[in-house]
């Protein structure tokens, strides 16, 4: 058996009480006592010094695009060949955890396989990565896709069925619905909804049939309703929400995750001018409006309870991989969350999402040792997250992907 | 305040990503501003990119930057800590710096 002994970190448990200074026990993949831990237990482990650096769960996005490969151009990502777009994809994988991201929900792929081929060697421990949900291309119905180069198409109930079915067969773990469009694309408005509800139950109805969940990119107020009518598990973005689907939200809070990627509303109005779409001209085909609306909508979704998640929709030319950390900030900045109720919704809440809440997402006895060592304190300063120099060791399953350096290490006795 | 400074620029080289990061901070090191190293900053077609924010403050983000530029970026980053809101016009951006704004982020909240 090997174990690792954090002693002497400030333990930020994701159980929602203030960080408290403690020893964190690691045995093979496992957490296995945490606060005050019997030396005799500790006797022959690892022994990181902590020195009072915060130690947490490993942290979740949930809208990951591996396959998203920080280009501008987004046709590209349909004509890029398969070979180079794998490799980017791993690329990204190694991000997400160098950045201190052990879950990752997958928000749709580029191609066929991409997500699915980067979770299965991730599993394996062939590449270096995140804990992964896979997903595949996202299906839109005709004249309703976003990138038509990366969009799996469908019509009607039968042909929904089928496209699930066929997804499924890949080897994905979630299904994506592109429901509604997006002001950048310059056609596809993000108020427009392109689904029925028809096709939206047909989906649904056959991924739960088969145990699979389904997420939705979807922005217009009636996207949001058709996705809660239908009990769909996963909404993307949820920009204009209206009234009724606040309350809609609210009833189906026990089921439903909201995870906005606000990141993404954020850098398309003000930061993608370098670019070539200024601020003036994402103002004028909507987003400022949306991000407005969509602030609004989200204060409310958090006062009523409803599970909002980070996860930014990273991986274009002016939303980096790598800067998923920022979205915590914005949930601070521009959601009203505290700091600690963001690092709850980007741990005990990606817990959650990845369908494991007994065993990720918290630094508890049982729980999975996927942990971080921060130098600083993350609740004073969310942004500490957003710098890799400050996130000292990263450890997934209870092994070292970032080392916490040898001059921090000795051996218990 | 708050410094933050690209770790990758010049993103799109592989051979020299993540050396602007370096040096730049190094040079602004002995300064006392805070510096928070990102993994980028999205200004990359202009490589050499730093941002000055601060918690509630607007982020304003400069870009085609060297080494030439930390004391600048300094005064820069010390300017917008002594704001009331971050924005341009309510701090005196350096003149070498005038130019080189490639994005002011504001933390607008609805009305």
């Amino acid at each position: 058996m090997s174990s690792t002994l954090f002693r002497n970190v400030s333990i930020l448990d994701s159980t929602g009480a203030d960080p408290y200074p403690g020893d964190v026990l690691v045995e093979d993949d496992r957490i296995a006592a945490v606060g005050t831990v019997d030396p005799a237990r500790a006797e022959g482990a690892r022994v990181v010094e902590g020195r009072g650096r915060t130690l947490m769960s490993g942290l979740c996005d949930a809208h990951t695009h591996f396959s998203w490969i920080n280009s501008a151009d987004l046709d590209g990502l349909g004509t890029m060949p398969v070979e180079e777009h794998l490799l980017a994809s791993v690329e990204s994988a190694k991000t997400y955890i160098d950045s201190g991201y052990t879950m990752c929900l997958g928000a749709a792929s580029a191609k066929d396989r991409l997500d699915v081929v980067c979770r299965d060697a991730i599993n394996a421990g062939r590449i270096p990565g995140p804990r992964y949900l896979a997903n595949g291309p996202e299906i839109a119905v005709t004249g309703g896709a976003l990138i038509k180069s990366i969009t799996k198409f469908a019509d009607g109930p039968e042909g929904m069925r089928k496209a699930v079915r066929e997804l499924i067969d890949l080897g994905v773990d979630q299904i994506k619905l592109s429901m509604t469009g997006e002001e950048i694309t310059g056609t596809q408005r993000a108020e427009d909804t392109y689904f029925s509800d028809e096709e939206v139950a047909a989906a649904v109805t056959e991924a739960h049939r088969r145990g699979k969940r389904v997420c939705a990119h979807a922005r217009s107020a009636e996207s949001v309703k058709m996705c809660l009518r239908n009990g769909l598990d996963i909404i993307y973005h949820a920009s204009f929400t209206d009234d009724e689907g606040l309350d809609m939200l609210e009833e189906a809070k026990d089921w439903v995750f909201v995870a906005p990627g606000i990141n993404w509303l954020v850098a398309t109005l003000y930061e993608a001018e370098s670019f070539g779409f200024p601020q003036e001209a994402a103002e004028a085909v909507g987003y400022k409006k949306e991000l407005e609306t969509a602030i609004k909508g989200l204060r409310e979704m958090h006062r009523r309870g409803v599970r909002i998640l980070p996860g930014g929709d990273y991986g274009f030319a002016w939303t980096p991989h790598g800067t998923y950390a920022r979205d915590l900030e914005h949930f601070v900045e521009l959601l009203g969350f505290t700091p600690m109720e963001a690092i709850l919704s980007a741990t005990a809440l990606g817990g959650e999402i990845m369908l494991r809440p007994d065993e990720l997402g918290k630094v508890q006895p049982g729980y999975l040792a996927d942990l971080i060592l921060v130098d600083g304190d993350p609740i004073a300063d969310i942004t500490v997250l957003q710098d890799r120099d400050r996130i000292n060791a990263i450890m997934k399953d209870g092994r070292f992907h970032k080392e916490p350096g040898d001059d921090t290490t000795a051996t218990a006795v | 305040m708050t410094l933050l400074i690209c770790r990758t620029c010049p993103r799109y080289d592989m051979r020299a990503t993540g050396t602007f990061g370096a040096v730049m901070s190094a040079a602004v090191a002995a300064s006392g501003v805070a510096v928070r190293g990102v993994q980028c900053l999205g200004g990359c077609p202009e490589h050499g990119v730093v941002a000055v924010d601060g918690p509630g403050k607007t982020r304003v983000r400069f870009t085609g930057l060297d080494v030439g530029d930390a004391d600048a970026v300094v005064r820069a980053a010390r300017a917008h800590d002594a704001s009331a809101s971050g924005s341009p016009g309510d701090w005196v951006v350096p003149v070498e710096l005038m130019e080189r704004i490639s994005a002011v982020t504001y933390k607008r909240l609805p009305l």
